[in-house]
């Protein structure tokens, strides 16, 4: 919620890149996540994992979706940025499977401002995301309509 | 068998376009919630029953990525009940990008989701002369049928060997 040293919608200035901490992902993360929402081979089993067209345990692609949802909020959390969610994902893109001992981060870069609505509480930053791996590989890209308070 | 009976073993060729399901439901509960909210989007509107009535919301949401998450368990539940007793090896394989994923109206502990999926279109691009790309629309609606969520989706399916 905003507060009184927030950075709000009115405050940000596009351009600026921001990079997020890192998650390093276990085999058990990995099972866990598809174990609930995702139970496919490749996610599941290390062999199965092998002889499949990505040949290794991977993440589920919605897995590294919210690794990346968490990098973010954490990042924006640290500049006092108060992040209200996302609406609308124009694109997204999965380039690479993420595996078991791999570690991703994310860069955020601020590209454009939408005003915020009459009544509205909040503006829309337009943001592209870059998920990259330990080797500075791309695994996956977005681009992301990050709802951020208002001043009021 | 009836054509559904092999969903999930078909040949890109083989998949028409227009092809629609209503492939699941599911019910969301405040712990779920909050435990994804825990895990993945730590704002207060998804781990915070009491903070959560202060906000927009009006009381806790799920996050857009469980709401994702919970379509791909369904589709992966739905393709398998499919799939059973077929073993020729063929199934579609990852998805490669999504388009417009939008969300509409919050998803509240104790509401229910319907989700169905229609196939759209078929890209002519084949990937690694193995591959061809399904696109398909793919909605949720609420208890009162209100359209919650929609996102277009690029799945890759195996061409038949020629």
């Amino acid at each position: 919620m905003a507060t009184l040293s927030a950075n709000n919608w009115e405050d940000i200035k596009l351009g600026i890149d921001f990079e997020t901490d890192s998650i390093n992902l276990t085999a058990v993360e990995i099972r866990n996540f598809a174990s609930k929402f995702d139970p496919q081979p490749y996610h599941l089993d290390r062999d199965l994992a092998e002889a499949s067209l990505f040949g290794g345990l991977c993440a589920s692609g919605w897995h590294v979706c919210a690794l990346m949802m968490k990098l973010v909020s954490d990042r924006l959390a640290q500049d006092r940025i108060p992040l209200l969610g996302s609406n609308h994902v124009p694109v997204l893109r999965w380039y690479l499977a993420v595996f078991e001992g791999d570690r991703i981060s994310a860069s955020i870069t601020f590209k454009k401002k939408i005003k915020p609505k009459r009544k509205s509480n909040h503006g829309i930053i337009v943001s592209d995301i870059v998920v990259k791996n330990q080797n500075s590989k791309k695994v996956m890209v977005l681009t992301m309509n990050l709802m951020i308070a208002k001043n009021v | 068998m009836s054509s559904f009976s092999v969903l999930r073993s078909r040949w890109w060729e083989d998949i028409p376009v227009g092809e629609f399901h209503v492939f699941g439901s599911y019910t969301f509960s405040e712990q779920e919630i909050i435990d994804f909210g825990i895990s993945y989007a730590p704002q207060v509107f998804h781990i915070d029953p009491e903070a959560a009535l202060d906000t927009r919301y009006r009381g806790l949401i799920a996050s857009n990525w469980h709401i994702c998450s919970i379509w791909m368990r369904l589709m992966v539940d739905y393709m398998e009940n499919y799939a059973l007793g077929v073993e020729d090896g063929r199934r579609n394989g990852a998805g490669i990008g999504l388009e417009d994923l939008e969300i509409f109206v919050p998803v509240k502990s104790g509401h229910t989701l319907t989700f169905s999926h229609e196939i759209v279109a078929k890209p002519s691009k084949i990937i690694r002369k193995k591959w061809g790309i399904i696109r398909s629309r793919n909605e949720a609606f609420n208890h009162r049928n209100e359209l919650v969520m929609r996102f277009f989706i690029d799945i890759l399916a195996e061409c038949q060997p020629k």
